[in-house]
This record gives C-alpha cells, structure tokens and sequence, in this order.
C-alpha cells in the first residue's frame, strides 16, 4: 500500500463524517439537489489536495464549507444562476452550522439534528406536507399544486411561511444570535 | 441594538433559513448523496506521484518505540550491551562476571525470562522469519516464541500466534511484521506494519496486552478486534468487547466498543465510529498491509 492509498483512505472517514453537513450546507446555497451534489462531490477533491495547508484540523468542517462555497458560487455563475453572495446570508448559514460543528464525542453529525427535526414536526399539518413534497421529494412548487390541489401562489406561501416557522424555532432552540 | 448598527439582520436571518432549508432537504429528506464516494473514486483513480499527506511530518518513524514503550533495559531489549573495557583487569571482569550470573538468576527468577509469552506458530506459507536478535530463523508450525522476536510475515504467507496458557490467537495476515515484547507480566505487541486480527482472552485489568503502532497503543482485556498499521495511520475495528485506543501523540485515548471502529491518523480526530459498512468485510483491513 502506498503512501497516498492510505491517504485517501484516511479522508474518506472525514467525507463519511462531513457528507451530510456539506450537503446541507450546499442545498442552503444552491436550492438545486443535482448540482448540490456536483458542487459537494468537488469541494471533497479540492478539499483533499489543499488538505496540507490546513492547519487546525479542529476547522476543517468550516474550511471545507469555505471551499464548498466557493465551488458553489462559480457553478452558480456559470448557469446565470443568482449567487447568494450577502455577507449578512453567508453569516447567518454559518451560525446554524457552527452549532452543529461542535464536538460530542464521535457522535454521527445527523444525531445532532433532532433540534431541527422537532422544528419541522411542530409544522402545522398543511405547512409539513407542504415542505415535504419540497424539501424531501424534490418536487416543484408547480408539482405540488397538483398534487394539493391547491394554487401556485398558496404553495408558495406555505413553503414561505414553514420556512420562516422553522427558522423562528431554530433561532430559539439553537439560541442564534447576531454578534453585536 | 439600533437598526443603524444591524442592517445586516434581515439577510442574516435569510442565512439562518437557508441552513434550515439545507438541513431539512439533505438530512430529513434521507438523501443519500453518492457525492462523497464520487469524489474518493475520483481522488484513487488519479495517479498521484506527489501524494498528499494528512500531516506535513515528513515520513513515518519505524514505530518511535522510545516514546511509547518504557522497558527495563535487558527486557526484550536489543540494545547492544557489555562491551569490555579495554583498562579492565582479570579481577574486575571475573567480579563482573559474578554479578551477571547473579543479576542473570534474580532476573530469571522473578521474570518467566524470554518465555514469558508461552507462545508458539502456526504458518501457513512459506518464508516466515522470526528475527531474534541478529539472527533470522525460518519459522514453521511450532515455532516457539520469545520475548524479543519480531515475527516477519511475507506476501502470500500468513501466520497465528497461539497462546498454550489461554485461548488468545493473534493471527498476522500477508506482509505483516510484529515484534513481541514483555516485562514480568506486562506484554506488548508492537505491530510494525500489515494487520491483525485478535481474540483476546480476558487479560488481568493491571496488565492488560497492549498493542503499539506507530500513531496508537490499544489495550485489550478481552476481546475480538482487527488492527492495522498503515504507512501514515492506524486502523481499529472492534468485534466484540472494547478496546482503549490511545495516542501518545497527543495524549488522547478513547474506548472503542463492539462494532465501532477508529482511526489513528495526523490530522484526524480520535473518535469511535459506528462500524461502517464496508467494515463488514472488513473492507481496510482486507487491503494488502505494506510495501516495503
């Protein structure tokens, strides 16, 4: 076995341990599950050949999202897609990930979300379903019009308004706040 | 908080939904995302003669045994020892004579010397060699084994190591090299390169056997694992019971329980994982051990 060999196996327990967060982290800024997974699968290449200059490995979940971001950005640009790049939406991403980063002992990164899950059950009935046709079954706002039978403005405004519910809920339990 | 000082709230708080959003699409959505392995398949198919190290440490020391294993010298020691002096008179060497003969018998008594392990081989293959001291012996099933002896298994061979006192059996795969230490009752493995399997039979809790890599020490009591020792890492899968793996490096230790593994590596935290799936197999420590 070589030196390398070993190497890339040694990263692939920080992909296992990082995939799902990255994930998130991208389909935050891309609201695109395919090319949430291009931008992901690249951020894990460069990742691994800039991986020497990282020095405190302790930040590697958020370099890794610095890296994913930037990834993230230049896809957008390619496709004329807008580009959320407001320091003030970059920030707040990064406080809810902040929470999740911090070490429990090994315990799986999904463990540590129940916070969030709980958010999301607390959704009123139409407000869930709304989201999860969305977020879980990937399906477009016009799809769901067909399947709810409802408008195109009333999804939009149940996607709008579980978003800022779940949002609202995770402020509190996740106890963000803006440093000033 | 006055506006003036937060005209970034309103786009701070879109971050916060958009993380929510993340998270409730990638975790909640159960999305299994192929992306990782993608970009691992992408990483070992590239030819890469300038490999990328976890740790700017240019090169692994052989083991750093002076930083793990505090011995008594003469104990499993390949120190080189009782050189002449070339003033000394016949008076003084026969006077130094006595005292090893002396120091020779107290040692034997207290220690069971250089048998202390109560082991012997069993080989499949051909080509195993036991170094002991500066000499090679072509091992075959056996092989009585000594404190001091590093076992040296080649490509294509493989061996195990029974205990004729309890029921522990280490079994060293292809391209593995093992050296075996003791102290009175204390043993130690230091596993050089290549990988192990082990099911150990409950040891004394003050002495337990313990395994030393180049980045960890794993101390069993009783138990059923793999462990391997790579060019830059170390790799632990549990079967059964719990292993404490430590680094020295660092001064770190976990305990890591039946179907979890760790990973010693630079750069990389100490932490017990749930068994991965491809541990099943067990998928790393069925990769070839070293070369050279």
């Amino acid at each position: 076995m070589n030196r390398a060999m070993d190497s890339v196996d040694v990263y692939e327990v920080l992909v296992q341990q990082h995939q799902s967060m990255l994930l998130a982290y991208v389909l935050g800024i891309v609201r695109d599950p395919t090319l949430a997974e291009d931008v992901v699968q690249e951020a894990f290449v460069i990742g691994y050949r800039k991986l020497a200059t990282l020095e405190k490995k302790e930040a590697f979940a958020a370099w890794l999202r610095t890296i994913a971001r930037h990834v993230a950005f230049s896809q957008l640009k390619k496709r004329n897609r807008e580009i959320p790049s407001d320091q003030g939406i970059l920030e707040g991403m990064e406080d809810v990930f902040r929470v999740f980063d911090q070490p429990r002992g090994g315990e799986p990164w999904e463990a540590r979300l129940t916070i969030v899950e709980e958010c999301f059950q607390r959704l009123p009935d139409k407000l869930r379903e709304v989201c999860r046709l969305h977020y879980f079954e990937d399906q477009s706002t016009r799809q769901i019009t067909d399947v709810l039978r409802i408008g195109l403005d009333a999804v939009k405004k149940r996607l709008e308004r579980a978003r800022d519910a779940i949002r609202d809920c995770a402020e509190k339990r996740l106890k963000l706040e803006e440093p000033w | 908080m006055a506006d003036n000082q937060t005209p970034s709230s309103p786009s701070r708080r879109e971050g916060w939904a958009r993380a929510c959003e993340g998270l409730l699409a990638s975790h909640f959505g159960r999305r299994t995302s192929p992306a990782g392995a993608k970009a691992l398949a992408q990483l070992r198919a590239a030819d890469q003669p300038n490999s990328v190290r976890l740790s700017d440490r240019e090169g692994t020391t052989p083991l750093g045994a002076a930083n793990l294993i505090r011995f008594p010298q003469g104990v499993g020691s390949e120190n080189e020892s009782g050189r002449s002096d070339r003033g000394a008179n016949w008076t003084w060497l026969a006077l130094a004579a006595c005292c090893a003969l002396i120091a020779v018998g107290v040692l034997f008594l207290a220690v069971p010397p250089l048998d202390a392990w109560q082991a012997s081989l069993s080989i499949q293959g051909t080509d195993v060699v036991v170094e002991r001291g500066s000499q090679n012996f072509a091992a075959a099933t056996g092989f009585r084994l000594r404190a001091g002896d590093t076992i040296q298994v080649p490509r294509g061979a493989a061996a195990t190591i029974r205990f004729r006192r309890e029921s522990t059996q280490i079994d060293l795969a292809e391209s593995s090299a093992l050296k075996l230490m003791a102290a009175g009752n204390r043993r130690r493995l230091e596993l050089h390169r290549g990988r192990i399997e082990v099911v150990a039979a409950p040891q004394p809790p003050a002495h337990p056997l313990v395994f030393v890599t180049p980045e960890a020490e794993a101390r069993v009591i009783g138990t059923h694992f793999f462990l391997a020792a790579r060019q830059t890492s170390t790799w632990l899968a549990v079967i059964d019971g719990t292993v404490e793996l430590a680094r020295p490096a660092d001064k770190t230790a976990i305990k890591v329980g039946p179907r979890h593994y760790a990973v010693a590596a630079p750069g990389l935290e100490l932490a017990a994982q749930p068994e991965h799936q491809r541990w099943q197999t067990p998928y790393y420590l069925a990769r070839p051990g070293k070369s050279g």
